[in-house]
C-alpha cells in the first residue's frame, strides 16, 4: 500500500532531479557568465539525488533481510521507561 | 471557470480526509495511545522537551512547517494552467503529505523524539543515518537560504513589514512568559494579548509606514540579513516555549486569519478563474519553469501537497512537546491539510489575474534580449490562439502602488497582486488595492520567517549532537593521553604511597 506513494514520489523526484540537470543546470553551467550558479546547482542536485538512491537501495536491502540490523542496546533507563 | 466551486470541493475533500481517512491511520495503522508515556513527558527538561497544549503546538507546528512553499508554488505552477496544480494539491496533501508528516511525527514520539537522521541510523542502518544526516544537512542551508531570500525581499525597504514582524518578537516574549510562568496555563488570556497586539501591530504599522517615523524601520537588505541571522540564533538557543513557540503561535493566528478571509473573500467575490484549465506550457517551454508538466508540477508545488521539509520538524521540535499521542492526529494531518488549503487559495489567487498580466509579471525581461523573447513568445502564442497580451497591467500599477510590475519574477509580486484583487473585491473594502497589496507583501515575510526560526533550531538538533560528540573526543584525547601516561609509568614506590596516605 505505501510502496505506491513512495515509488511516485521517488520516480518523480529523481526524473526531475535528472531533467533539471540536463536540461537546465548543466547548460547554465557551460555559459561563463552563469558558470558558477550551473555548476553549484548541478552538485547539489546530483549530491542529493545520489543520497536518496543510497537510502533507497539501503531500505530494500533491509527489507529484504539482507542487511543484518546492528544490535540495539538497551540501558537501563530506556528498559526503566518501557516498563 | 469560476472559483467558488473549486474552493467549496476542496474544503469538502479535505474535511472528508481529515474525519476518515486520519483517523483510519490514527486507529488502525499507528494506534494511537494515550496512555503511551509520549518524550516531552520521559525526556522533560524544560528547555526542548516541553508537554505544550494542543491548539499551541498546533499553531507552532503548522507556523513551522508553512513557509514560502504554499504560497509561491502554486502561484509558479499556475504556468501549466489551473488543473494540475488544483489535483496535486487536493489528492496529494490528503493521500500524500498528511499521511506523511502524521506517520513521521507519530514515529518520532515513539522513538523520544529522535530527529530523521537518527531513526534512519537506528531502523535501516547506519549508513543511512549518515547519508540522511548529510542529506537533511545540505535541503536545511538550501532551505533556510531560499526562504531567507525571500524574506530579505519582502522586508528591506518596506517600514511596514518591519514594525510588524519586529513587533511580534517582544510580544511573543511577553506571551511566553505569561503562558508559562506568571498564569500557567492561561492560554485564552495570553491569545486574546497576542491577538490584539499583533492586530495593533498590523494597524500601526500601516500607520508608521505613512509617517515620519518610517524612516527608522526603513532597512537596507544587509541590515534585514544580520538581524534575521540574530533573531534565529536567538530562537533556536533560548527555551522554545520563551520565543519561539508562542510567537508561531502567534503568527499562526494571522495566517490562519488571513487564509480563513481570503476563503471568505473567494467564497464572496467568486472570481473567474482566467487561467485555462491547460495550457500550452504543459508541453515544456514556458517561461517560468522552463520543463514540462511531468514531473515539473510535482516539484514546483511541494509544500502545499507533500514536502519532505516537513519530516525535519515533524521529528524536529514537535514531537519533544506533544503532551499525549492522539494530539498527533490534529497537529501532524490537520496542519498539513490547512497547508494544502493555502496552497488552493494561492492557486485561485494567482489564476483568476489574465494569463496576460500573469506571464507579463512572471517572465523575466530585465535584459534586452529577454525582453525580445518575450515579445516572441506573445506573438507565438497569440497566433495559435492563446492570448498573452498584458490587460489590466497598467490598471494594477496604477491602484497597488508599484511603478513597474513587468517581469518582477518569483512568484511574490504575483501572489500579493492576485490575493489584493480578491480582497479589494469584497463588498466595503473597495478601493483599498494600495494597503491590500503591501498587506499581502507583509504576509508573505510573516509567513516565511516563521519556518526560518524554527528551521534553525533543527539544524541546531542535527549539528549540536554531532559537534558535542567531536568536541568531547577533542577533550577525551589529552585526558586519555594523560591516563595512557600514567599507565605507563612505573608504580609508585611504598615510601611515596606513605607519604601521599598521611597527606591526604
Amino acid at each position: 500500500m505505501t510502496l505506491l506513494p513512495l515509488s511516485f514520489v521517488a520516480t518523480t523526484t529523481l526524473v526531475a532531479g535528472w531533467e533539471s540537470i540536463t536540461d537546465i543546470f548543466w547548460p547554465l553551467a557551460q555559459k561563463p557568465e552563469t558558470a558558477v550558479q550551473g555548476y553549484i546547482n548541478t552538485f547539489l542536485t546530483a549530491t542529493i539525488m545520489v543520497a536518496a538512491v543510497i537510502i533507497l537501495a539501503d531500505s530494500i536491502r533491509r527489507w529484504f533481510g539482507l542487511g543484518k540490523r546492528p544490535e540495539s542496546i538497551v540501558t537501563l533507563a530506556e528498559a526503566e521507561s518501557v516498563l | 471557470m469560476n472559483a467558488l466551486p473549486i474552493i467549496v470541493g476542496a474544503l469538502c475533500v479535505m474535511a472528508i480526509a481529515y474525519r476518515y481517512y486520519s483517523a483510519f491511520i490514527a486507529a488502525r495503522v499507528l494506534a494511537l495511545d494515550d496512555t503511551r508515556p509520549v518524550p516531552s513527558q520521559t525526556m522533560y527538561d524544560g528547555h526542548n522537551y516541553y508537554p505544550t497544549n494542543k491548539w499551541v503546538l498546533f499553531g507552532h507546528h503548522f507556523a513551522a512547517i508553512s513557509g514560502a512553499g504554499p504560497l509561491i508554488g502554486p502561484v509558479l505552477a499556475a504556468q501549466f494552467g489551473f488543473l494540475p496544480g488544483l489535483l496535486w494539491l487536493v489528492i496529494g496533501v490528503c493521500l500524500g503529505g498528511a499521511v506523511h508528516d502524521f506517520i513521521i511525527l507519530a514515529g518520532s514520539i515513539r522513538r523520544k523524539g529522535k530527529s530523521l537522521a537518527e531513526m534512519a541510523r537506528t531502523e535501516i542502518s547506519p549508513l543511512s543515518g549518515l547519508v540522511a544526516g548529510i542529506a537533511i544537512l545540505f535541503i536545511v542551508v538550501i532551505a533556510l537560504a531560499g526562504l531567507g531570500l525571500v524574506v530579505v525581499n519582502a522586508l528591506a525597504e518596506s517600514p511596514w513589514g518591519v514594525f510588524t514582524v519586529g513587533f511580534t518578537i517582544p510580544l511573543a516574549l511577553l506571551m511566553g512568559l505569561y503562558m508559562y510562568r506568571f498564569r500557567k496555563g492561561k492560554i485564552v488570556e495570553a491569545s486574546v494579548i497576542g491577538v490584539v497586539g499583533l492586530l495593533a501591530a498590523v494597524y500601526l504599522g500601516g500607520r508608521i509606514a505613512d509617517s515620519q517615523w518610517a524612516q527608522a524601520f526603513t532597512l537596507s537588505r544587509n541590515t534585514v540579513v544580520i538581524l534575521m541571522a540574530a533573531y534565529g540564533f536567538i530562537a533556536s538557543v533560548l527555551p522554545v516555549w520563551m520565543l519561539l513557540c508562542p510567537r508561531d503561535y502567534l503568527s499562526s493566528y494571522l495566517k490562519v486569519g488571513t487564509i480563513t478571509l481570503l476563503i471568505i473573500g473567494v467564497i464572496l467575490v467568486h472570481p473567474n478563474l482566467n487561467m485555462p484549465a491547460l495550457t500550452p506550457f504543459t508541453a515544456g517551454g514556458g517561461p517560468v519553469i522552463p520543463g514540462k508538466l511531468y514531473p515539473f508540477v510535482f516539484i514546483t508545488i511541494a509544500c502545499g501537497a507533500i514536502s519532505g521539509f516537513h519530516s525535519l520538524i515533524s521529528s524536529g521540535t514537535t514531537p519533544k512537546m506533544i503532551a499525549k499521542e492522539t494530539d498527533a492526529r490534529l497537529i501532524g494531518y490537520g496542519s498539513m491539510l490547512m497547508e494544502g488549503i493555502v496552497g488552493v487559495v494561492a492557486l485561485i489567487a494567482a489564476t483568476s489575474l489574465f494569463p496576460g498580466d500573469y506571464f507579463a509579471i512572471n517572465t523575466a525581461q530585465k535584459t534586452e534580449t529577454q525582453k525580445v523573447a518575450y515579445v516572441r513568445m506573445v506573438d507565438e502564442h497569440g497566433a495559435q490562439g492563446f492570448n498573452l497580451q498584458p490587460r489590466e497591467i497598467d490598471r494594477l500599477e496604477q491602484e497597488s502602488g508599484e511603478k513597474n510590475l513587468r517581469g518582477r519574477t518569483g512568484g511574490a509580486v504575483t501572489l500579493a497582486l492576485g490575493i489584493a484583487k480578491i480582497f479589494d473585491g469584497i463588498p466595503g473594502l473597495r478601493g483599498l488595492m494600495k494597503y491590500w497589496y503591501h498587506f499581502a507583501i507583509m504576509f508573505e515575510a510573516l509567513f516565511i520567517l516563521t519556518t526560518i526560526d524554527t528551521g534553525t533550531r533543527v539544524a541546531r538538533f542535527l549539528v549540536g549532537p554531532g559537534l558535542s560528540q567531536l568536541s568531547g573526543q577533542c577533550l577525551e584525547l589529552p585526558i586519555n593521553c594523560w591516563r595512557r601516561w600514567r599507565s605507563a609509568l612505573p608504580p609508585p614506590s611504598s615510601s611515596t604511597r606513605a607519604r601521599r596516605n598521611t597527606s591526604g
